[in-house]
């Protein structure tokens, strides 16, 4: 799995690509966390588009990234056009967490107004 | 039932062999044509089963994980997962949304959750220090064309 950071005047986004299970979950959790805990953000966006593969380790993955962030009060947001993966998310009640975005309309209409 | 066909792949309970695992159930039932949708579902509900035998059964031990398949009257896929960890205890508990004795870790306590909504039946029998089998069944669609 890879993970890729991208920053603009506190706001994080964090790219997720490759497959996420409960195996590769135990690095990306050290490498999210430790990023996380060196900054303050006013927003962070899970961009998971580029996930092939995510079971329901993906729930704790984000959890723990919003017990960190809630330190600094961050607004989250968790963006995925993959409808199992929305699944897995909604089935545990992400939507309570954090924002979920389901289409790339929706994105870029939240991202737009983050900039101003 | 018929018994189409039948595999099993024994490993190690280390969590590398979780996508292992993944990638033999989905060659396995390659074959049957299965839909994009069934495959992941298939694919997730074993990784789920797998990683709960690696993380639960054995946590942190090393053990054998036994993942077996069969196709049954073409197409009814039937996916067996078994160690001999630890067990279940309590496993109506076991199986509500959100239960998960390892919090600390961060799992999420929806891995029987994803494994009865992804497949059309699960059922799981376990012992305490004897071990846990799930078998879960799904029956892929017909291509009708
Ligand atoms: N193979 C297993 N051996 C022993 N305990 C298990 C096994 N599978 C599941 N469990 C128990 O059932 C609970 C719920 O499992 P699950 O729904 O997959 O959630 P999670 O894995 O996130 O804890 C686990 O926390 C564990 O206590
Ligand atoms: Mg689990």
């Amino acid at each position: 799995m890879d993970i890729l950071f991208e920053e603009t005047n506190q706001i994080l986004t964090i790219f997720l690509s490759g497959e996420l299970d409960h195996h590769n979950c135990i690095a990306a959790k050290d490498r999210i966390g430790l990023k996380l805990s060196m900054g303050s953000y006013h927003k962070i966006l899970y961009h998971l588009e580029g996930l092939t593969f995510m079971d329901s380790s993906g729930i704790g993955l984000i959890a723990n990234g919003c017990k960190i962030a809630s330190v600094f009060d961050a607004k989250v947001y968790l963006y995925t056009e993959n409808e199992k993966h929305l699944k897995i998310f909604t089935m545990s009640n992400m939507q309570e967490l954090v924002t979920l975005i389901s289409s790339r309309k929706e994105l870029d209409a939240v991202w737009k107004s983050s900039m101003k | 039932m018929e018994i189409i066909n039948e595999m099993r792949v024994m490993f190690l309970s280390k969590s590398e062999n979780e996508s292992f695992s993944r990638v033999a159930a989905a060659s396995f039932i390659s074959p049957l044509d299965p839909t994009v949708s069934e495959l992941v579902e298939i694919k997730t509900a074993v990784s789920e089963a797998v990683s709960n035998a690696i993380i639960h059964g054995y946590d942190g031990t090393i053990g054998v994980v036994t993942l077996e398949m069969r196709i049954l009257d073409t197409r009814t896929v039937e996916i067996t997962v078994t160690d001999q960890g630890k067990g279940i205890p309590d496993i109506e508990k076991a199986k509500e949304p959100l239960f998960t004795t390892k919090p600390d870790e961060e799992r999420a306590g929806m891995g029987f959750t994803v494994m009865e909504t992804f497949m059309d039946s699960m059922e799981i029998d376990s012992a305490p220090d004897k071990g846990t089998r799930i078998m879960m069944k799904k029956s892929l669609t017909t291509d009708l064309t």
